[in-house]
């Protein structure tokens, strides 16, 4: 699977040289968009956060000034109502009860009422004057916390006040300023608790109204403990539908913190309330960030997808540009392959004419070379055919001769004129001007007159027949290719039969499409099976006699000049006789189509049909 | 070369279709607001004072401008149908509505708010079964349209168990033997009906004798028709504004003979309770009403598939003899301020 996978990998995965530039360009492009976009939106988040921050901050400040102006106030109102009325005044006084209520009036915008307690928790004095519930009042963390450190002024945290019935039928939230104070009360020195009930809505109101107009971020308030004193989602709070982390929060000093809450990330700014200990916080939301961001981010987005898409185009020009001379040099090249001949590209960079120059020298180069190389191999061939030649023309002297010569020594004079008469015409046939090439009328001619010399030599002991379409006469024949046949037919066939024997060798020719076909047939001995499986191939194997040129000869003479379908096939039956059949292309003999058969123009058989 | 080409324009195309969704996103924080209406009957009553709080708390943090309907009283399906049919023509997104009182409401609000998302409070619709006047009356039996339904509806509801607050007025009277006096709202609602119910059932297992059950009708003084009433020992009252009525009227000496109970919904009624006037109460937490109807009611804006879901809220059971304004309270009493 791996193997199949590279394979494919290598073999189908591959690119023009535009899109590996285009792809690397992009690549380049992307990746520097990319880390230019984050950085830039990285740094306006920073700096969006930080002015969020800093915008909280800066109004947790004010609202820290804020609430200590009104809480000064409150304990200006408390110090007013300690030093200068319960301190100043005996409670039983007229001029007690008079400032008493003077002070309530003046501040009764943020004070719910004013009530000093004895320290046996009987009410001495209250405004507005109300009926008093029945509240153990010594039980109250207020009243508590003003006897346990008499010295300071006790801020509650936010509750119920629920000392006096006013007939309002509501329920004031307060928040109570107490403390240890001394009561003149006639002659005895006695203490008491001073309270003033701050009315929440004091501190409620300052927040609430900042809450009001800041989206998302929000302001609470707490105790040192965490106690929650303001939050604009308390209610929500209560009832499990919101939670807040007040109580870590208020160990934290004055400052701005990054803190996990539920998971999610928020900016908190911490301001300290003076005196009280109460802190106020700033709540800047992941949310809040994340929204102010949002819009940005989608204009980073938005400026990267058309910076990108300008790039794209513009890329792809580039590499178009670039790409250009070496796609033209690259089809100059595929038509050149296809066997065209244009003209190598030349053009764009120095670099790309360089290459078009070389390129177009190769291939001149390698045409030159290429024709050398087929004139060599012509010349190769056609001395392999001139070898091939000259290894018959002595042997069929050498027979010839030696048969006049026995002749004439039995003084068979006209035998011998025949036979040299013969000869002569044989060798004008062989001679043939010294062309290989020949008419199959020349040819048979010549095969005529070596049957006749033969047959005088074999005082014609067999005999022969020639059965030729006079149709093929006019054809191209390699020359001297059946007489080395009718040889091996006298030898081996015929030559040593008796004349009862009625030896005979027939030579039939005949065309049969576009080729054309000579047989050469006896009845003499035939040849055995190992003899005939090896005639064509295997010269060694095959048993020489005369001039040692067997059919192999023959057989590739006709190969080579017409090509491999063509040559001589053997048929023998031992004691039958022997037929071999000579193949060739039916080609016209003229003086051109000669020439070019010559010239080994005609390769392979394969522009025969054309020149027919 | 051609698929170099395809190549290229496929890549210009998705990142313009890409710009183009940022660029749309850009400007999708200028998509106003969805709008939700709340039909509430006299919404300028401080029953709903906290029930708004809460559907503002809620429209606040889910991002849903707010429209509370100034409506008087709404008594009759008609009422309620031309209200929520002026909504519509303001192009509402949703509404969030407390069913008027009657058979056919059910019938007129899912014609009138078909297509657009709504979700119940407070009360669920009423189905036709009604104690009046003490005597059941099988409105389906008389009406056949209303008999269709008769059957349980499948709308969400969000608001307290009624049965529940019913049966736990009538275990805060006791098992003792007492007379009991009922006063309940006139109005065929389904929250009457199931207070009724729980409270009877309750009764019913103790030795405690109901008297006489009164429906208020619209107008009328309740102190008055309570007078002219036998005495009882214990007075349940079912309707919140005729419970502050009677507390103001006991607090002035005219009902101190009577144990009142009573469900109440503003911060009067735990004045009363706390004054030792009422001696049983309970208070819907209408804050929780309020802000889980707009989260059902955002869900469903935001996710079109959304199923609204129906909730039980909270009650607070408040009792005199063991009523403190402890810390728990007076968080509770945040909503009601």
């Amino acid at each position: 699977m791996k193997n199949r996978l590279r394979k494919f990998s290598k073999e189908n995965i591959t690119f023009n040289i535009q899109s590996i530039i285009m792809s690397v360009l992009m690549a380049i492009t992307v990746v520097t968009i990319v880390v230019m976009g984050f950085l830039l939106y990285h740094r306006f988040k920073l700096a969006i956060d930080r002015m969020t921050v800093a915008n909280t901050e800066s109004n947790v400040e004010s609202m820290v000034d804020r609430v200590n102006a009104d809480l000064l106030d409150m304990r200006q109102i408390f110090n007013a109502a300690n030093y200068n009325i319960v301190q100043e005044f005996d409670i039983s006084s007229r001029e007690f009860t008079e400032q008493f209520s003077l002070l309530y009036e003046t501040n009764s915008d943020k004070v719910q009422s004013v009530a000093l307690y004895g320290s046996d928790g009987k009410l001495i004095s209250s405004e507005p004057v109300s009926a008093e519930k029945k509240i153990d009042v010594i039980r109250q963390d207020w009243y508590r916390n003003a006897e346990d450190a008499i010295e300071n002024i006790h801020f509650s945290v936010p509750h119920i006040q629920n000392l006096f019935a006013d007939g309002s039928y509501r329920f004031h939230r307060v928040v109570s300023l107490s403390r240890y104070v001394d009561v003149n009360d006639g002659d005895k020195p006695r203490s008491g608790v001073l309270l003033v009930d701050m009315k929440y809505s004091v501190i409620e109101d300052v927040l609430k109204q900042i809450n009001d107009s800041s989206e998302g971020i929000y302001y609470y308030l707490i105790s040192r403990d965490g106690e929650i004193i303001y939050h604009p989602r308390r209610a929500e709070m209560d009832r499990g539908l919101f939670n807040e982390k007040s109580v870590g929060t208020a160990k934290y000093e004055d400052g701005t913190y990054s803190i996990n809450a539920d998971g999610h990330r928020e900016s908190i700014v911490v301001g300290s309330i003076a005196y009280t200990g109460w802190k106020l916080v700033g709540v800047v939301p992941e949310s809040v960030q994340t929204a102010s961001i949002n819009r940005f981010r989608y204009y980073v987005f938005t400026t990267i997808t058309i910076l990108l898409m300008m790039l794209l185009y513009g890329n792809r020009l580039v590499s178009r540009k670039i790409s250009k001379p070496i796609r033209q040099l690259e089809e100059s090249v595929k038509d050149h392959e296809a066997g065209g001949k244009p003209d190598i590209y030349i053009g764009g960079s120095t670099e790309i004419r360089h290459l078009g120059y070389s390129v177009q020298k190769s291939y001149e180069q390698i045409e030159t070379m290429m024709e050398e190389i087929i004139r060599q191999q012509n010349e190769r061939r056609k001395s392999e055919l001139d070898a091939l030649q000259s290894q018959i023309n002595p042997h069929f002297l050498y027979n010839t001769l030696e048969s006049i010569t026995w002749m004439i020594e039995a003084n068979k004079n006209e035998g011998a004129v025949v036979m040299i008469s013969e000869l002569a015409k044989l060798l004008r046939v062989s001679l043939s001007r010294g062309k290989t090439i020949i008419s199959i009328k020349d040819e048979l001619q010549h095969s005529r007159s070596y049957m006749n010399i033969q047959l005088v030599r074999y005082k014609e002991r067999f005999k022969m027949e020639f059965q030729i379409d006079e149709e093929i006469e006019k054809y191209c024949i390699v020359k001297l290719v059946i007489q080395p046949i009718l040889e091996n037919a006298i030898y081996y066939g015929v030559g040593n039969m008796d004349e009862d024997d009625d030896g005979k060798i027939i030579v039939r020719g005949e065309k049969k499409g576009d080729d054309i076909y000579i047989s050469i047939e006896d009845n003499g001995m035939g040849m055995r099976e190992e003899v005939l499986e090896n005639i064509l191939i295997n010269n060694n194997k095959v048993p020489k006699h005369g001039s040692g040129v067997g059919v192999i000869n023959v057989h590739s003479r006709i190969k080579l000049m017409f090509g491999e379908q063509y040559g001589l096939e053997v048929y023998s039956e031992p004691d039958e006789g022997t037929k071999v059949v000579i193949h060739i292309p039916a080609i016209l003999h003229t003086p051109e189509n000669a020439e070019m058969l010559e010239m080994q123009k005609y390769t392979q058989g394969r522009d025969l049909d054309e020149k027919k | 070369m051609k698929k170099n080409k395809i190549t290229f324009l496929v890549l210009e195309t998705i990142l313009l279709v890409l710009a183009l969704f940022f660029v749309l996103k850009i400007f999708d924080k200028n998509v106003p607001e969805k709008r939700v209406a709340v039909i509430l009957s006299e919404s300028g009553d401080n029953r709903w004072d906290s029930l708004i709080k809460g559907l503002k708390q809620a429209a606040d943090i889910n991002d849903l401008h707010m429209i509370i309907c100034n409506t008087d009283e709404i008594d009759s399906t008609e009422t309620e149908k031309e209200i929520i049919k002026e909504q519509k023509n303001n192009d509402i997104d949703a509404f969030i509505i407390c069913p008027a009182p009657g058979a056919d409401t059910e019938k007129m609000i899912k014609k009138q708010c078909s297509g657009i998302p709504y979700v119940l409070i407070m009360d669920e619709f009423y189905n036709g079964t009604q104690l009046i006047n003490g005597k059941s009356s099988d409105r389906s039996s008389q009406n056949g349209a209303a008999s269709k339904n008769a059957q349980k509806s499948l709308d969400a509801v969000i608001g307290p168990d009624y049965y529940k607050i019913g049966a736990t007025l009538g275990k805060q009277i006791g098992k003792k033997k007492k007379t009991v006096g009922i006063v309940a709202d006139w109005r065929e609602s389904a929250a009457n009906r199931q207070m009724l119910k729980g409270l009877k059932d309750v009764l019913k297992d103790t030795e405690n004798e109901i008297s006489w059950c009164y429906y208020r009708q619209k107008g009328q003084d309740i102190c008055e028709s309570v007078a002219q009433k036998s005495d009882v020992d214990a007075l349940v009252v079912l309707d919140p504004k005729a419970l502050e009525e009677l507390g103001e009227k006991s607090e002035q000496g005219t009902y101190r003979e009577a144990e009142i109970y009573g469900i109440g919904s503003s911060e009067k009624a735990i004045v009363l309770l706390d004054d030792g006037v009422i001696n049983g109460l309970i208070i819907p937490d209408t804050y929780s009403v309020g802000y889980k109807s707009v989260e059902e009611i955002a869900q469903k804006l935001n996710r079109r598939f959304y199923r609204i879901k129906g909730q039980e809220t909270d009650i607070k059971i408040l009792s005199k003899p063991i009523f403190s304004l402890d810390d728990n309270m007076e968080r509770f009493m945040y909503s009601y301020e």
